[in-house]
C-alpha cells in the first residue's frame, strides 16, 4: 500500500485529533495544517475535509480563530487551541494510544516468520 | 477573482443558505475558500469538492452548535413569521390593507374621473393611501433589517450577498407599472 493513502475510515477516526494536535503546537492556518499533516506522513488532506473539521473544533470550543491580513492575497484565518481543547487533546490522545496498542496486539505481526518467508 | 472561484462561491453561498447556516458562518466559509485557493493555487472544485456536498459537510459540522434549528416551511413557517413580527408591525397590517385599498381605489378613480372609496376625491385618496403604504412599508423594512442575517466578509465586514441594483430597479419599476396600470384600468372602465 502507498504509505500516504490511508483508508478513509481510519482518517475519519483520528483526523480531528491530529488537526487539533497541530494547532496546539502553535497558532497556525488551514493550509499550514494540511502541509504539516502531509509532512507527518498522513497524506494530502483536502480543503473540503480540513475546514469542516476546524469548524467543528471551533464550535466545540477546542480552538478559536481570527482573520489577519496576508502580505498579499485575501488574508489568513489563524487557529489556536483553547485550554479546554488542550485538555480534550490530552485525554483523547491517551485513549487513542491505548486503543491502537490493543488493536495492534490483536493483529498479526508485520514481521513475517522466518520459516515461511524463506520457504 | 477568477470566474471559477466566483461561480463556486455563489453556489456554496446558496447551498449554505438553504441549509439554514447563519450568515456569519457562511461569510467564514466563503473567506476560507478564498484564502485556501489563493494560498494553494488549486481549483476550488478540486480542493473542496462539489459545492452542494461541501455545504452538507459544513452544515453537518455545525450541527452540534451554532446552527439555526428553526424549522421553516408550510403553515408552520407562516406562523413563525407572524410570531417574529413586532406588535407595531402587526398593528400595521390593517393599516397596510386599508391604505392599499384606498390607493387602489384612488388610482382607478383618477383614471375614470370619478370619486374614490369613502367619497374621497381621487387625488386625496391617492395621497392618503400612498402615505399609509409608505408608513407601513417603512415599519416592515425596519423589522426586516432587524431580522436580516447578512452574509458578511469576516475580513472586511462587507456584505457578500447584497441586493443587486438591477433587482432593486426591477422591483421598483414593477410596482410603478402596477400603479400606472390601475390608472389605465380606471380610464378603460370609466362610466
Amino acid at each position: 500500500m502507498d504509505d500516504d493513502r490511508w483508508p478513509g475510515e481510519w482518517m475519519r477516526g483520528v483526523l480531528a485529533l491530529c488537526v487539533l494536535s497541530v494547532v496546539a503546537e502553535g497558532e497556525t492556518y488551514g493550509y499550514a495544517v494540511a502541509q504539516r499533516l502531509e509532512d507527518a506522513g498522513l497524506g494530502r488532506v483536502k480543503g473540503g475535509t480540513l475546514y469542516p473539521i476546524l469548524t467543528r473544533l471551533e464550535t466545540d470550543g477546542h480552538v478559536t480563530s481570527s482573520w489577519r491580513e496576508g502580505d498579499a492575497g485575501p488574508g489568513r484565518k489563524f487557529f489556536s487551541a483553547t485550554p479546554a481543547g488542550r485538555r480534550w487533546l490530552a485525554e483523547r490522545s491517551e485513549a487513542w494510544d491505548t486503543f491502537t496498542r490493543r488493536a495492534a496486539a490483536l493483529l498479526p505481526s508485520t514481521v513475517l516468520p522466518r520459516d515461511r518467508s524463506t520457504a | 477573482m477568477s470566474t471559477d472561484l466566483e461561480t463556486y462561491r455563489a453556489r456554496l453561498l446558496l447551498a449554505l443558505r438553504m441549509r439554514d447556516v447563519p450568515g456569519v458562518r457562511i461569510g467564514e466559509a466563503l473567506a476560507e475558500v478564498d484564502s485556501h485557493v489563493a494560498e494553494t493555487g488549486e481549483d476550488p472544485r478540486d480542493a473542496f469538492g462539489d459545492p452542494v456536498a461541501y455545504a452538507d459537510r459544513l452544515a453537518g459540522s455545525l450541527d452540534a452548535a451554532g446552527r439555526d434549528d428553526a424549522s421553516t416551511g408550510g403553515w408552520r413557517g407562516w406562523w413563525e413569521a407572524l410570531r417574529a413580527m413586532s406588535r407595531l408591525s402587526l398593528a400595521m397590517l390593517p393599516v397596510l390593507f386599508l391604505a392599499g385599498w384606498v390607493l387602489g381605489s384612488g388610482l382607478i378613480s383618477l383614471g375614470a374621473g370619478t370619486t374614490a372609496t369613502f367619497g374621497l376625491a381621487a387625488p386625496w385618496a391617492v395621497l392618503l393611501g400612498g402615505a399609509g403604504l409608505t408608513l407601513g412599508a417603512s415599519q416592515a423594512l425596519h423589522d426586516a433589517r432587524r431580522e436580516a442575517d447578512p452574509v458578511l466578509d469576516p475580513r472586511t465586514g462587507a456584505d457578500l450577498a447584497p441586493v443587486s441594483r438591477t433587482a432593486l430597479a426591477l422591483i421598483v419599476a414593477g410596482h410603478l407599472a402596477g400603479l400606472g396600470g390601475l390608472v389605465l384600468l380606471g380610464y378603460l372602465l370609466r362610466p
